[in-house]
């Protein structure tokens, strides 16, 4: 079978897969709820009755699974895609925002909103409007950084890794530092809010949350998809791109801009879930090839369908309790991401 | 009329000049070779005609026009870099169809080109190759392909020209002059060929014309036989030689004392 065959094939199966995926994640809990109730309660805020439902299942759907997996959803496929759109954009297989730093950028500008909001937006009221003003300065910080690495790292030869590794070596410690301070100068609540979101969690996720990355995830996922072209042109070289008809300057610029709010707002909601950007669009290489124009669609769906998983696991593995969900896509992205330096190692030295 | 002209190009980077007051002229059909020792600005040049470089002064007109949009541009002027850094595992069909980027052609065509293009350069057996197994010379092949596949059909707005910067450092003999040869058969559709080389006698044999630079400014331009002199070689490349006349092809013979 020819690639372009395969990545047909492969795109209509993650179509198919994404929302069994989710109605499995909205049945997985301590209660656990049939498929069948799931479509029912849809269905029913649809205005069509199907069978009857309880109250308490209802409940337990509507305000806690449903946007929970809604944000899992979206955070899964901004940070794959993300990832692959910088992977592109550096010319290297492996940028990663949490491995580049952009994730410490954006956490360190979340973390300033949180412990300092009270100060910065004392004006600002409104929970939704507190949660977009820590989501700018996620941004910001996300931005910073990106921009930082890429100048660092990148020279008319493409990227080279030690240099983009060593550069996210040091924001991350840079930014470790200024989280440092913030844990220090936080009172307690805003001390246990803070590191819990650091860990990285889904698990705050409520009807805000989730409103929250529709508007602002939902346009940056669909933007990234458009870009295929584009970044295939561009993992030819930057001249080589423009000799194709493309103005690299603005779509730099602009990927820059779009992967840093990506990422900026996903760890503002969510804490650093790392590794997702960088074991999601390798799955899909491995099956299609480096076709951006598969890739970032195929990422955008196998993202949110794997930190589903991952969320699954970490609501199930020590129940009762639960463990944060940037701990499980840890354990099983840092082997992989080893796994992929050790092939490259010659590479790199 | 018609053609690629450079007007006047300086480039100053800092102190260092590496471009001083260059005019050269490529007509649609011909074959210019650029000579020079290393350093000599060739490779500033083609920046500046590619449009990625600006010059300090003076200008690029290109079917007399300036401001060409970019993506106009792409599809009159086809650019095959020095190297490039291509390190993802794109098939070579995969390679070559993106220099179908700027065109509007739908895919069977696309496809129809790639295939085409690619046994100009005898690379069709490397079609379903991952391009990162390939060895230099096949990798340099590939991308000749892809830049002829970007400019292969002749827009109805301006002729199409083709800088080929060393497209024969990586090539063994035979491809060197399979190369050379597919710049001329593109000269003969129509192209403006603007190529630079090392070898003395492959731009003997190749080309309408020849242009030297040193230091940055132009030593001599004009035929090869013209060009061509011990005089002129000595005294840019340092080297002795003696001119001959080709035994088999009408262009003069560069051999080395």
């Amino acid at each position: 079978m020819n690639r372009s065959r395969k990545s047909a094939l492969l795109l209509i199966v993650l179509a198919v897969a994404l929302p069994a995926v989710i109605v499995l994640s909205i049945g997985t809990g301590p209660v656990s709820i049939s498929p069948l109730d799931i479509v029912s309660i849809f269905l029913d805020r649809l205005g069509i009755t199907a069978s009857a439902v309880s109250d308490q299942t209802r409940l337990i759907v509507e305000s806690i699974r449903l946007p929970r997996t809604l944000m899992g959803v979206m955070i899964g496929s901004s940070l794959a895609v993300a990832g692959a759109s910088m992977q592109g954009l550096f010319r290297n297989p492996l940028a990663d925002p949490s491995i580049i730093g952009v994730s410490s950028g954006a956490a360190l500008g979340a973390g300033i909103a949180i412990v300092l909001g009270g100060v910065l937006f004392s004006g600002v009221s409104n929970t939704l409007m507190l949660d977009y003003s820590v989501s700018l300065l996620a941004f910001a910080g996300g931005v910073l950084t990106t921009w930082i690495v890429y100048k660092m790292g990148t020279t008319n030869n493409g990227t080279s890794v030690a240099t983009m590794l060593l550069a996210g070596v040091a924001i991350s410690a840079l930014a470790g530092a200024g989280m440092g301070i913030l844990n220090y100068v936080a009172d307690d609540a805003t001390l246990r809010n803070l590191t819990f979101w650091q860990m990285g969690s889904i698990g705050g996720a409520n009807w805000n949350s989730v409103l929250l990355c529709f508007t602002l995830l939902g346009p940056v996922i669909f933007m990234l998809c458009r870009y295929g072209q584009v970044l295939n042109a561009m993992l030819l070289g930057e001249s080589e791109a423009r000799h194709l008809g493309i103005d690299v300057q603005r779509t730099k610029l602009k990927l820059i801009l779009v992967t840093a709010m990506a990422v900026g707002v996903s760890v503002s909601v969510a804490g650093i879930i790392g590794f997702v950007g960088l074991v999601v669009p390798h799955l899909i290489r491995l099956m299609v090839g480096p076709d951006h124009r598969t890739l970032l669609p195929a990422s955008a769906m196998l993202g949110g369908i794997l930190l589903l998983a991952a969320d699954m696991i970490a609501r199930t593995a020590v129940a009762p309790a639960e463990l944060p969900i940037g701990i499980v896509t840890a354990l099983m992205g840092a082997p992989f991401f080893m796994s992929l330096l050790w092939q490259q190692r010659k590479r790199i030295a | 009329m018609s053609s690629l002209n450079v007007q006047n190009a300086t480039v100053q980077i800092g102190e260092k000049i590496l471009l001083d007051d260059v005019s050269i002229s490529v007509a649609p059909g011909e074959v210019v070779t650029v000579l020079g020792p290393n350093g000599a600005g060739k490779s500033t040049l083609m920046k500046v005609i590619s449009g990625e470089l600006k010059p300090t002064s003076g200008k690029v007109i290109m079917n007399n026009k300036s401001d060409w949009d970019l993506q106009q541009q792409a599809l009159m002027l086809g650019v095959l870099p020095q190297s490039s850094s291509l390190s993802f595992p794109f098939t070579t069909e995969e390679v070559v169809i993106l220099g179908r980027i700027p065109c509007s052609s739908d895919r069977t065509e696309n496809l129809a080109v790639v295939e085409a293009a690619l046994s100009e350069v005898d690379g069709l057996h490397l079609k379903d190759h991952q391009y990162t197994t390939l060895s230099g010379g096949e990798r340099q092949r590939v991308h000749m392909a892809r830049v002829l596949a970007q400019i292969w059909d002749e827009p109805e707005f301006g002729k199409r020209y083709l800088l080929l910067d060393e497209p024969t450092s990586a090539l063994d003999p035979a491809h060197q002059q399979l190369t050379l040869k597919m710049a001329r058969k593109q000269a003969e559709k129509g192209v403006g060929v603007l190529v630079i080389l090392h070898d003395l006698n492959l731009s003997a044999r190749y080309s309408d014309r020849l242009v030297i630079l040193k230091e940055g400014g132009i030593a001599a331009q004009g035929t090869p036989y013209e060009v061509l002199t011990a005089e002129t070689i000595k005294s840019v490349f340092n080297v002795d030689v003696t001119i001959s006349e080709h035994p088999a092809h009408a262009c003069p013979l560069v051999i080395n004392n």
